[in-house]
């Protein structure tokens, strides 16, 4: 007998403007395989994505994909973590309910002795209310430069925010979320 | 009367019963009231292992894979977990627990390896994130934090030495740029000391000139009146051959 294997395809259509707070103390765990199909997930996450745990797991990640995040966003992300390196971002995902939540991704490659990749992990924290202020209307740019040209347009578009800004992706997000403690 | 689920007692409770019918028809009465009686009192006696009672269908096949896990993170492979569905029962609730101290203890590695990697290569931004952290976990990411912002200082402190070791290396260190110093305060004041002769032999010519420009200027005044005299003496000439002529 088959499960079928929830993805995007099956997420709400009905987004609400509702959104749903990490906890202080709490961080999200998932982890995938190398295709991203979720294999694991902790507690925290089924409460905050509003699936079931049967659900989650066995699903692609990018069911909780909010319409609101670039697509280069995750391009980024992939091309790190294939690579090995670590990636951080601030990420809106996507509840069954419709709502919303966000997260300070951590994104990194499960090795095995032999240094292969044999999945990923996902751990994400609350981001302060100050990184999301200034994240959102980049994103808002972002998305506006991939329905005008593609992620091309927002990847030339991010290159250049960034070279104005005289700093690096990194060193953006890194800086951003550790206002949490300032 | 929990005991009824334990399959031990089950199995006895059976062979009890199937005791009391097989006495009974063979008319042992008393024996078979015994029998029914020891059956009765099994039901009521406390399990020697609370957690035998506890467990539940399948826990057998979790608890095997909490070994398997436990087992994979006593290795050094802590990205295995155990995949639970539910939170129910005990073992269930032991998984999760486990699967919680396997996800921090994971990602705290993983950061300061990251971390570590990222400022040997001289990349302070990178930085350690205790929220989410509990207890121990994160006070170990708040120390790390703390030993990079040190060695970040450091780093700022050590490329100020070599700066001033280069600097001090230029014009043969300090005593040499004081020197080079003093010889151009040296060379300034004597370009001063030339100046200002220069300046009062300016200003003597400058009076000499005056002197001068005044005695020309009482000459050219006696001749404007030697001029005047001439034109009136020529004027009064003139006159005098009008009344000759």
């Amino acid at each position: 007998m088959s499960v079928k294997r929830l993805s995007k395809l099956d997420a709400p259509k009905n987004i609400t403007n509702e959104e749903k707070v990490l906890g202080e103390n709490d961080f999200i765990v998932s982890k995938t395989d190398t295709k991203g199909f979720i294999t694991y997930c902790n507690q925290i996450f089924v409460d905050m994505a509003g699936w079931t745990a049967g659900e989650l797991i066995g699903a692609n990640h990018n069911l909780i994909r909010h319409p609101d995040m670039p697509k280069v966003a995750f391009k980024l992300a992939w091309d790190l973590i294939k690579a090995k390196k670590e990636f951080f971002g601030f990420v809106k995902n996507l509840r069954k309910n419709g709502g919303y939540y966000w997260v300070f991704a951590y994104i990194t490659a499960d090795l095995d002795k032999q240094g292969n990749i044999i999945g990923y992990s996902s751990f994400r924290r609350k981001p302060p209310r100050s990184a999301i202020e200034k994240i959102e209307p980049i994103y808002k740019l972002l998305r506006d430069a991939e329905s005008r040209g593609g992620m091309d347009a927002s990847g030339k578009l991010l290159n250049e925010y960034l070279a104005d800004n005289k700093t690096t992706y990194d060193e953006l997000v890194i800086n951003l979320q550790k206002d949490i403690k300032v | 009367m929990n005991n009824i689920k334990n399959p031990t007692i089950l199995v006895l409770l059976a062979v009890i019963l199937a005791l009391c019918v097989y006495l009974g028809i063979n008319s042992e009465f008393i024996a078979a009231g015994v029998a029914a009686l020891v059956g009765v009192v099994a039901l009521f006696i406390p399990s020697n292992s609370s957690i035998s009672s506890t467990f539940e269908k399948g826990d057998e096949i979790l608890l095997k894979k909490i070994f398997d896990t436990v087992k994979k993170a006593a290795d050094g492979e802590l990205s295995n977990r155990v995949v639970l569905y539910r939170n129910n029962s005990v073992v269930e609730k032991i998984a999760w627990a486990i699967n919680d101290m396997l996800d921090q203890t994971e990602v705290i590695l993983r950061e300061t390896r990251y971390t570590i990697e990222a400022v040997s290569g001289g990349d302070y931004h990178r930085s350690m994130f205790p929220s989410g952290l509990h207890g121990e976990f994160e006070q170990t990411a708040n120390s790390i934090q703390k030993a990079i912002s040190s060695m970040k200082a450091n780093a700022r402190y050590q490329l100020m030495g070599v700066l001033a070791t280069e600097f001090s290396k230029l014009n043969g260190g300090i005593k040499g740029s004081l020197d080079v110093i003093t010889n151009d305060i040296d060379k300034t004041d004597n370009s001063l000391k030339e100046v200002a002769y220069k300046t009062k032999v300016a200003s003597d010519s400058a009076n000499e000139t005056l002197i001068a420009v005044e005695n020309t200027s009482a000459e050219i005044s006696s001749l404007s009146s030697l001029v005047m005299d001439t034109a009136e003496a020529i004027e009064h000439m003139n006159q005098n051959v009008n009344d000759i002529t």
